[in-house]
């Protein structure tokens, strides 16, 4: 018989300490800024988009979660950010951090760590190689090889929570996000692991953030980066009694990649409103839409076509795009969304009534027209 | 579902050229690849030894891989174009048309974004305050089409996607030196579960450029010892001095049992085991008592369904470093038992084709798929005195024919993230 999957809410860093529950249900704003400021966007010949704001996280403390030195020393802030989230959502719902190879980590990682730094590029005083190679010998931190790896923050993680057992990265956009959740769901269904400590983080938004997606930005207008980091634990027992809240179960998900009319992201989503209706007892209170800033217009036909009298709306419209971070974003709004009883239709959060148990659906898009969703909701204890 | 998964085409771009014939050749007559290097304008770089790929031959070879207009990105880094053209070959090996694969995926590890050694050149015409800002301006004329500055990390896996139409899940993963390890686990696992039906799964990686190199050298990872000449690279050996990189790809297509039979193809082997774990240790070394490595092997061997005495091969990871040879073999050790004094055979490719990073394990999952094809073991060459806690058969020096029916990969990355593979005999 295969597991049943529980999903607890887990830590998100935002932009100045706000909760996804700030913005989702109290309208609190994510504080974003012009970064069309950056002299590189000065000549707007050189950027096709008309609007780039950024939200910007600040660095963190290791402090609160007991990192010693060596976890500053081998890494920059994007993975402080997943480092500090991921061991604080571990630690919440797990005592201790003895070794637990019953229990797995899954992340979604940004493109690479330690890539802002002016200090690589400004002291090169000689147009050589021999120049460059006698600089780089002599100015290295020792320990750059480790920052640079943005894996070392599973590394980490793994150190301080005492999670040995199965585990993968994903990288770099919402899909890597989604796709450590998925993956997370599949070893604890089958058995591998009992729990599992999954979540992401996006990558650090600098100029070369923006060389990098250069073309993946082409078909933007505009474009809200924001960074963030989120994390939830899974569980193949409930770890909360019943009647609490914070703590949902897993019941659908599926990844692919849409291509023609048999696979086209239509037919995902129709399949995905197929399977909340074989859930007869239950109500469907939300369908959270993740990555799709590109494609409102797209999903706006797809939900007419289905014609669902249901709230839906788009994670990017209220926070930005979080990159790897998403996934486990929307699924903490989604935990909220159910603790609190509410729907946010578009941009409007109203209090739900129903005596039914109810669903929340992500439908998450990646990058090369990747897609996924996951079907979570209150536990079913008839099933 | 517990759906049969079998190797059923293999491309690999290496040191030794493109193809599957050449590599296995060089590799089961201990050829080595290795050979003095220094990166372009520099004299003196520590790093002196490698196992290269001449990118203008193979320019002549794939001249459309190396034209701007066949791909999506403006820029594409050395070790995508390997991975594409090993993608090619690896389905044309299969006889494969991408249509006739359905729910094909992707999963590949291609390590991170490098910056090459000429567009950091070029960067010294920027030294100022806002260098980055104006690298950005500037882009079109200070970066170079093969940087990593302008390339997500996960160009392989979007551009193989994109260009076989694919309707199966798409990983791009990083776990350090493992990676590409994890890739064909996660692939296996993926089929296996019916959610997709083929992969193209492995890794491509280079890094041969200063900024990598020079912070492998801070480490203490990569040898710049001259004393053994080409012959540094030596695993397990009592004189061994660090990594000696290499470059190159391996994609292996992973495909349904039945799916390969209902299009008539072969079948190189079966995969019957993945196993991953995690050292919670230094992140500068392994565990001491090979944690990690015991799991990884320990949960392969249980997810195959075998004994461990079945095992006949290990394709280790074999690093040439002081560190992993020796938690290597002691973990073997304390997995293996007795059966280390009995037929099991370990060897690492890397002694001839260096340390290909992030997408070691894909040519080393190859090297162990092939030594069960010809049952005959590739060896360790310049392994000339063991270390005395390194106490395997490490088929030193020559191949070694023998009978197989199960052989095992392993990876082991920086970090402690380790993964091992399980073949078998069709």
């Amino acid at each position: 018989m295969k597991n049943r999957i529980y999903i607890q809410k887990g830590r998100t860093l935002l932009p100045d300490n706000i909760q996804p529950e700030d913005i989702f249900l109290n309208s609190v704003e994510v504080e974003k800024v012009d970064i069309r400021r950056w002299d590189c966007f000065n000549n707007k010949g050189d950027c096709h988009l008309e609007k780039v704001y950024g939200a910007f996280l600040e660095d963190i403390s290791m402090k609160e979660i007991g990192a010693d030195r060596m976890v500053r020393k081998t890494t920059e802030c994007q993975s402080r950010w997943l480092i500090a989230a991921g061991v604080s959502t571990w630690n919440a719902h797990h005592a201790n951090n003895e070794i637990n190879d019953a229990a797995g980590l899954y992340l979604g990682l940004g493109m690479v760590d330690c890539d802002d730094g002016d200090d690589e590029h400004k002291f090169i005083e000689s147009c050589t190689a021999q120049y460059l190679s006698d600089f780089k010998l002599t100015h290295n931190k020792p320990l750059l090889g480790l920052i640079l790896l943005n894996s070392t923050a599973a590394s980490h993680i793994s150190k301080m929570t005492g999670i040995v057992g199965p585990n993968c990265s994903f990288a770099p956009l919402t899909d890597a996000g989604s796709n450590a959740l998925i993956e997370a769901s599949y070893d604890l269904r089958e058995g591998r692991i009992m729990h599992a400590l999954c979540g992401g983080g996006s990558q650090k938004i600098t100029p070369w953030l923006f060389l990098a997606y250069e073309d993946y930005w082409q078909s933007h207008d505009k474009l809200w980066l924001t960074e963030a980091a989120s994390f939830v634990t899974m569980s193949a027992v409930p770890a909360i009694s019943h009647n609490s809240g914070s703590e949902v179960e897993l019941y659908r998900y599926y990844r692919g990649r849409i291509s023609g009319q048999h696979n086209s992201l239509s037919a995902v989503i129709f399949r995905a409103f197929n399977e909340t209706a074989q859930y007869r007892e239950f109500a469907l209170q939300q369908v959270l839409f993740v990555g799709y800033q590109n494609q409102q217009r797209r999903i706006n036909d797809i939900m007419s076509e289905i014609g669902r009298d249901v709230a839906w709306c788009f994670i990017e419209n209220k926070l930005g795009y979080t990159g790897a971070a998403g996934a486990a974003l929307a699924l903490n709004v989604a935990i909220c969304l159910l603790d609190k009883n509410v729907s946010i239709y578009g941009e409007q959060a109203s209090n739900l009534v129903t005596d039914r148990k109810r669903l929340v659906l992500l439908v998450i898009s990646g990058a090369e027209q990747q897609v996924g969703y996951l079907l979570i909701g209150d536990k079913n204890s008839n099933e | 579902m517990n759906r049969d998964v079998v190797v059923s085409g293999i491309g690999i771009v290496s040191p030794y050229g493109v193809g599957l014939d050449c590599f296995w050749s060089a590799i089961s007559s201990g050829v080595s690849a290795i050979t003095k290097w220094q990166p372009p304008g520099v004299t003196d770089f520590p790093v002196s030894y490698a196992a290269t790929i001449e990118l203008t031959a193979l320019a002549s070879v794939f001249p459309k891989y190396f034209m701007k207009e066949h791909f999506s990105k403006n820029s594409l880094e050395r070790r995508f174009i390997f991975g594409i053209i090993a993608a090619e070959l690896a389905l044309k090996d299969a006889d494969a048309q991408p249509g006739d694969l359905s729910r094909l995926g992707i999963s590949v590890c291609s390590g991170i974004p490098e910056i090459d050694d000429k567009t950091l050149v070029n960067l010294a015409a920027i030294n100022s305050d806002n260098a980055l800002e104006q690298l950005v301006a500037k882009r079109n004329s200070l970066v170079n089409d093969y940087s990593g500055i302008r390339c997500s990390n996960d160009v392989l896996a979007t551009e193989l996607a994109r260009k076989y139409n694919c309707t199966g899940p798409v990983f791009n993963i990083n776990g350090a030196c493992a990676g590409a390890s994890q890739a064909i686990g996660v692939a296996y696992k993926s089929i296996q579960r019916g959610e997709a039906d083929a992969v193209l799964v492995g890794g491509g990686d280079s890094v041969m450029n200063i900024r990598t190199l020079s912070a492998l050298v801070s480490l203490g990872a990569a040898s710049t010892s001259k004393r053994f000449g080409d012959a540094l690279c030596r695993p397990f050996d009592e004189n061994r001095s660090g990594l000696v990189p290499g470059e190159g790809a391996a994609i292996l297509l992973l495909e349904e049992k039945e799916s390969v039979a209902r299009r008539g193809g072969k079948t190189y082997c079966r995969m019957l085991g993945y196993g991953s774990s995690l050292d919670a240790w230094k992140v500068t070394a392994p565990h001491p008592k090979g944690r990690g490595a015991v799991a990884s092997m320990s949960r392969a061997i249980d997810d195959a369904n075998i004994s461990y005495d079945d095992i006949g091969y290990i394709n280790a990871h074999g690093t040439s470093t002081q560190l992993n040879d020796v938690v290597e073999s002691e973990a073997i050790e304390a997995v293996f038992k007795s059966h280390c004094d009995n037929s099991l055979l370990v060897s690492s490719t890397k002694s001839m084709i260096g340390h290909w990073i992030a997408s070691s394990g894909a040519p080393e999952a190859v090297a162990a798929i092939m030594a069960l094809k010809h049952q005959c073991v590739p060896p360790t060459i310049n392994l000339k005195q063991a270390d005395e806690r390194c106490r395997l058969d490490y088929v030193t020096g020559k191949k070694r024919e023998t009978s197989l029916n199960y052989v095992l990969s392993n990876s082991f990355g920086f970090g402690g993230i380790n993964a091992s593979l399980i073949f078998g005999r069709v």
